[in-house]
This record gives structure tokens, C-alpha cells and sequence, in this order.
């Protein structure tokens, strides 16, 4: 029942792409990126037994890889029960894409509400993968308001209370400009300008 | 069982379909970077299973997707020249989502955003890092005009094109030391958009 199991999902996993008459690649897009999980689909035909990956699915690149090149192998155990290599691709590891800043849902560049302090860094639909999977922590962030002298700094992804009240009292339209240090799928510093 | 026995055959019929015509034994991919981007063109490489000449795709190759198409699928086809010199469409299709082109990142004569600035420069430029999948050099931004903003300071420097002026950069050189300032650009080209970066002096 084991064997009938394996065959069939083989069986399964091979018919979609071996179901078509043409392989197309875009070779630029052989990438994985730090911190960012992606999922592999291999196939093979023949008949081999024990059929593996060399790297685990969905393969997350390590934090400092990048600019290396991971090569990800399939290999297999053939009729004779030799090992055989059925076929290799090799993916070249980039930094996680830079987040966006947020300030209660708007982007940079946006018009503010000061009424409230949350902050996140967040993915927009321009990643080739899914948005979610990006995790950012913001660690601290520094408020400059046009005009006025010195800065408000402070820590973690939620503008304290005393800050939100200077934010305020500010009469009329300001522009203000929010940098944050992140962490997470990737480290880095990130701006923004809002006006309020 | 006879279910098991159909699907058995299925399988096997399907290895032997691909052996016949594939000299391949494995396909490795990663589905979710089947995208393309929006103004950046994106090269395909083909391949036709068994002995065909002349391969065509549907869509140009390398393959720009139009602005404003993010979002949309784009659906690509093949056709080849087969043995006996016929034009025919290959079995089956691949499917790529458009996606938005990535956010640039701004440059200030070489330093990035939360830099601090050692040498001031005129030019701001608009570009991608090495954080996007296509190779360097595909985008073409052009910074339209810039808003400087000094901290501490009333009003802000704004100006046109991708030069900070004359007399704006002589203003930010009577700035003191530690003192941060924030750039925001609007550029366009691959995409358009703003951007705001804060620089230490």
C-alpha cells in the first residue's frame, strides 16, 4: 500500500508539469532571497526509487548568504539501486526586498491621521513572493517635524502616548518625517513622510 | 483496486510519454517567482519536449509587461515546427502574475537612506539595490524634483530635476554637523512615485 501510495503521488506531483509540451524559464528569476521562505517543486520521470531534494521545500536562505549560490539537486536510486543525479538548478541568493513604512495604513508620502501611533514595515505587492511572508520588528523610530527643532525618538512600532500629543498640538498642516530601524526578514533603516 | 490499477497505468503512461520525449529526468522550480514586473523586461528561456524547430512563444521575449497590467495574468503559450514541418501549438501553458515594480531607493551622491553624509553631492539618483530578482541596469528612473527638509529649520528646499542647486547645497554646507536632514524625491520612469530618505551630516 506504501509503494502504491509513493507511486501515485509521484504520479501526481510529475503530471503537472510534465503534462506539457514545452519548459519555459525565466532565468533572471532564479533567486532566493534571506529570511524569505520559497517553495520548490521538482519532478521526476523514470523509474527511481527514493527520489530527494537537496534542500528542504520551501527553502529559506540563510541571513548573510547573499550573493551566494545555492545549487538544489535531485537525485535518486535507479532500477540497479545506484544513486543517480537526475538533475540540478542553481539559484543565486539576494538581500529580502526593503519594506514600506506604514503610519496607521498609509504609505509614504501619504496624509496622516496623528490621532494614532502604530507603525509597521510591510511588504507591498511588488515581491515576487506573498507579502505576508515578510516579518519586520520595528526596533526604534525618530519623528522630525518640519520647522521644528530636535527630534522625538523612541522605541518599538508604537509612537508613545507623549509623543502623539506633541504631534497634536502642532497647528495646521506639517510634514513629518518618520525613520524606523527594522528587523526581521531583513535589517535595515526605512523613511517616510507624512503630512498632518 | 481497479481504480489503483488505472491510476498505475496513468503513471506509467505518462514516464513513458516523457522519456520518449524529454532527455530531461528532473524539472526544478519555484512557482512563486513566475511574475513578471511592470516596465521591466524579463527574458524567457524555451524549451520543447521532443524534436521541434522554431519555437515561437505568444508574447515578445524578452517580455516587458505594459504599466497599469499589475494585477493581471499573463498567459504563455508555444508553438514549434515539428517533424514533418508543421507548425503546431505545444501541449499546455504557463501562467505569470504582473506584479508592481519594486520601490527604488534613493542615492545621494552615493549614500543611502540613514547614511551619514561625508561629502556633499549635487546628485540624487533613483535606482534599484541588489535586492530586486532581474539583473541591474533594467531600471530607468529619472528624479523629477526634490523637497529638502532641514530638522529644526522652517520651510524646505524644493527644487527641480535629479541636481540639488548651487545655492541649496550652500545652504546645506552652513548646516552644523549631526544635524539630520530628510530628501524626498518624486521620480518617474520604470515606475513613479516618491520616496523620502534621511541623511546624517
Amino acid at each position: 500500500m506504501k509503494k502504491i501510495t509513493v507511486i501515485v503521488s509521484l504520479f501526481i506531483s510529475s503530471f503537472g508539469a510534465w503534462g506539457q509540451g514545452f519548459l519555459i524559464e525565466t532565468p533572471e528569476m532564479l533567486v532566493f532571497y534571506e529570511g524569505i521562505p520559497i517553495e520548490i517543486q521538482a519532478c521526476a520521470t523514470g523509474n527511481y526509487k527514493n527520489v530527494v531534494m537537496s534542500v528542504p521545500s520551501p527553502y529559506t536562505a540563510a541571513s548573510g548568504s547573499a550573493g551566494s549560490i545555492v545549487v538544489v539537486s535531485l537525485s535518486g536510486t535507479d532500477s540497479e539501486g545506484n544513486s543517480v543525479s537526475l538533475g540540478t538548478k542553481k539559484f543565486l541568493v539576494k538581500k529580502a526586498p526593503k519594506p514600506e513604512l506604514i503610519w496607521n495604513g498609509v504609505a509614504d508620502g501619504g496624509r496622516a491621521m496623528r490621532s494614532g501611533g502604530l507603525l509597521a514595515c510591510v511588504y507591498g505587492d511588488n515581491v515576487p513572493f506573498s507579502p505576508s511572508k515578510g516579518r519586520f520588528e520595528i526596533l526604534s523610530y525618530s519623528i522630525v517635524v518640519e520647522g521644528v527643532k530636535g527630534s522625538l525618538e523612541g522605541t518599538g512600532s508604537a509612537i508613545s502616548t507623549s509623543h502623539l500629543n506633541a504631534l497634536k498640538s502642532i497647528k495646521g498642516d506639517s510634514r513629518v518625517t518618520i525613520t524606523v530601524k527594522y528587523t526581521g526578514s531583513g535589517n535595515g533603516i526605512i523613511s517616510g513622510s507624512f503630512q498632518i | 483496486m481497479k481504480k489503483i490499477i488505472f491510476v498505475g497505468q496513468l503513471f506509467f503512461a505518462t514516464i513513458a510519454f516523457c522519456q520518449e520525449f524529454n532527455s530531461k529526468s528532473a524539472i526544478i522550480e519555484t512557482p512563486e517567482m513566475q511574475v513578471f514586473y511592470e516596465g521591466i523586461p524579463i527574458l524567457l528561456n524555451v524549451e520543447a519536449f521532443g524534436e521541434y524547430k522554431d519555437i515561437q512563444l505568444n508574447i515578445p521575449n524578452p517580455y516587458t509587461a505594459p504599466p497599469g497590467s499589475a494585477g493581471s495574468i499573463v498567459t504563455v503559450t508555444c508553438s514549434a515546427v515539428n517533424k514533418k514541418g508543421k507548425r503546431v501549438d505545444l501541449e499546455g501553458c504557463r501562467k505569470f502574475t504582473v506584479k508592481k515594480t519594486p520601490k527604488p531607493e534613493l542615492s545621494w551622491g552615493g549614500f543611502t537612506d540613514g547614511s551619514t553624509v561625508r561629502a556633499f553631492s549635487q546628485t540624487l539618483s533613483v535606482g534599484y539595490g541588489d535586492n530586486v530578482p532581474f539583473g541591474k541596469g533594467k531600471d530607468n528612473f529619472t528624479v523629477v524634483g526634490y523637497v529638502i527638509s532641514v530638522y529644526g529649520l522652517k520651510g524646505t528646499l524644493e527644487g527641480e530635476g535629479s541636481e540639488i542647486s548651487e545655492l541649496h547645497l550652500e545652504a546645506l554646507k552652513a548646516i552644523s554637523k549631526g544635524n539630520k536632514i530628510t530628501i524626498q524625491v518624486k521620480y518617474s520612469g520604470s515606475s513613479n512615485g516618491l520616496i523620502t530618505s534621511m541623511f546624517e551630516l
